[in-house]
């Protein structure tokens, strides 16, 4: 393709490619580039890895196998903080060893997502566009969550375009990475708002980036949609909440899972910010409520990697449920090595910010009996998907992250949006916002929610399967 | 990263420069004519506004020869950038190239 970036490198080893591919396959994946953390070589399996920024940070980075050919090659997608595809290839050398080489072609992402932080003045978006600005998280902990989010804001848009839902201005879509962090929010939430002057901003971020553009977008007046699970904050003029609430999640699920285990004892386990903090707080009620008690409770900072102390803790606490706000790689890292201790039969998790890219990650032997419950899980069987599902698919293949809850909250919101455009006649944010606002569009659920109702969530448990429907609207 | 390999990020953040870069360097020198025609879906003002940001960082230089201005490539080359991005997958490969050292890959 005409301007695709792509180069290789590589390195030798005094191996047989078939050694090295038994010891590849046997898990021993130390060493190994972008395979490090692969816990099986299969096509469909999700990896991890970290690359070495030339300043010196680690880029948290994921993507997922496409293709395996024994001892010959490997092919992966990348999908975050950019997209791109990574080959790996093993060939004989004319000494009996083998040269492993690493073919990288880059999307058109990455050299925006280098200059970002630096240089958040260059703008990248076209002029005379409608200009929909996604912020996600597509590197920092919970990266993972990002791809399908992009995704589900690229067919949104696109499906806008196809209708010419904005007349001669085309949709254009503009993706900033909030890296997970409030700094880099604060700058791309800057490029998104002030650089690209979008029409529009659709924040699937973190609460704790959430608090740090907030600020700036009350007083630009920004059109901002939060499509992210958070916590009921104060909507503004402006400002709308899409996402599920605390008591969305909790206030049918907890119950569910304690009758369904006949337990009472819980242990809240969260990250230490806003969001996992208010899962806390709403578990207290309902827990309480539901004549259960709390057996301890622990929050750790995002970013964390090791979790023996707390798992230990949760051992020794006499719990046997545990309330997980984790979120992202923190999650799966603590999934990870909370199945390795051999606790996972022991106890039943129901974890908030679980879904599937998460799964993927985690394994589902590793993740076996885990529920959770979020507005939408994408359903497993082609003939139970819904449209949505089933568009989604056809663009992204069966390969790409499913869709998850908050790509499905993006989607809709940019497709709200568009209707409050419609009926405004305006992208004025003021007018979008009555419109919004206005009765015409009553019956939309993420309306509903975001005027304080309390809404049904589906409750899932992770089988060999994948998600399983425990109850549907609960 | 130096400020010449900042720019060149930036003015290779988008596919149409890239576009741009390596047609220039298979042809030499080219009026903005000639470039805008590779383009059949983008507006000359586009590729001339393109050809601005490219200039701007030296990655292309702007001759006028009558009422033609001719393009071709500036002195701060694209290697810059990807000399960073291999060096990004390049760590990755070191750990490899490490452990075949020490005889266990």
């Amino acid at each position: 393709m005409a301007g695709e970036l792509s180069f290789f490198v590589h390195a030798d080893s005094a191996k047989t490619p078939g050694e090295l591919w038994e010891q590849l396959a046997a898990g021993d994946t130390t060493g190994w580039p972008v395979l490090r953390n692969c816990r099986r070589l299969v096509v469909g399996e999700a990896v991890m890895f970290d690359i070495a920024h030339p300043e010196g940070s680690a880029i948290q980075s994921s993507g997922r196998i496409v293709n395996v050919v024994t001892a010959q090659r490997v092919d992966l997608v990348q999908e975050t903080p950019w997209g791109g595809r990574i080959r790996i290839d093993l060939n004989h050398t004319s000494d009996g060893g083998t040269r492993i080489t690493v073919r990288v072609k880059l999307g058109a992402e990455c050299l925006p997502w280098f200059t970002a932080a630096s240089d958040p003045g260059s703008t990248t978006g076209a002029p005379g566009s409608h200009k929909i600005g996604l912020l996600a998280p597509l590197s920092g902990p919970a990266g993972l969550l990002g791809r399908a989010v992009a995704n589900a804001a690229t067919l949104a848009v696109e499906e806008l375009n196809a209708n010419s839902a904005f007349g001669r201005r085309p949709a254009e879509l503009i993706v900033a990475d909030d890296r997970t962090d409030a700094t880099a929010a604060l700058a791309a939430f800057h490029r998104l708002a002030v650089t690209e002057h979008c029409d529009v901003i659709v924040a699937s971020i973190s609460s704790a980036s959430m608090q740090a553009i907030r600020p700036g977008a009350l007083a630009r007046g920004t059109l901002l949609l939060s499509a992210a699970m958070s916590e009921r904050g104060k909507s503004g003029a402006n400002y709308f909440q899409f996402g599920e609430t605390p008591l969305d999640q909790l206030a049918a699920s907890v119950p569910r899972l304690m009758s369904a285990t006949n337990s009472r004892n819980w242990f809240i386990l969260g990250s230490d910010y806003i969001w996992p903090r208010s899962i806390g707080m709403v578990a207290h009620e309902v827990i309480e409520r539901n004549h259960g008690s709390i057996a301890g409770e622990h929050y750790q900072p995002l970013g964390t990697t090791r979790f023996d102390e707390v798992i230990e803790s949760i051992s020794k606490s006499g719990a046997d449920l545990i309330l997980s706000s984790l979120v992202g790689i923190d999650a799966v890292l603590f999934e990870r090595a909370f199945f390795d201790s051999g606790l996972r039969s022991k106890y039943r998790t129901l974890a908030t910010n679980f879904d599937d890219s998460l799964l993927d990650h985690t394994g589902r032997a590793a993740a076996d009996g885990i529920w959770s419950t979020q507005d939408y899980f994408m359903p497993t069987l082609a003939d139970e998907m819904d449209a949505v599902a089933r568009r989604y698919r056809a663009r992204f293949g069966d390969l790409a992250p499913r869709l998850s809850s908050m790509a499905k909250s993006t989607y809709d919101s940019i497709h709200l949006y568009s209707q409050a455009v419609g009926i405004a006649k305006s992208s004025e944010p003021a007018e979008v916002s009555a419109a919004l606002r206005s009765a015409r569009l009553g019956g939309s659920r993420l309306l509903s929610r975001e005027r304080g109702e309390v809404l049904t969530t589906d409750l899932v448990e992770v089988t060999a399967a994948g998600f399983r429907h425990v109850e549907s609207r609960i | 990263m130096p400020d010449s390999a900042k720019m060149a990020f930036s003015a290779m953040a988008d596919s149409t420069r890239r576009s741009i870069l390596q047609i220039l360097s298979k042809d030499v020198e080219l009026p903005v004519s000639t470039l805008a025609e590779r383009f059949p879906g983008v507006t000359r003002a586009a590729i001339s506004s393109h050809l601005r940001v490219l200039r701007d960082a030296d990655m292309v230089v702007e001759k006028r020869r009558g009422q033609f201005r001719i393009y071709s490539l500036g002195p701060n080359r694209a290697e810059d950038v990807l000399e960073f991005l291999l060096d990004v997958y390049q760590n990755d490969v070191d750990s490899f190239a490490a452990d075949s050292e020490s005889g266990r890959l």
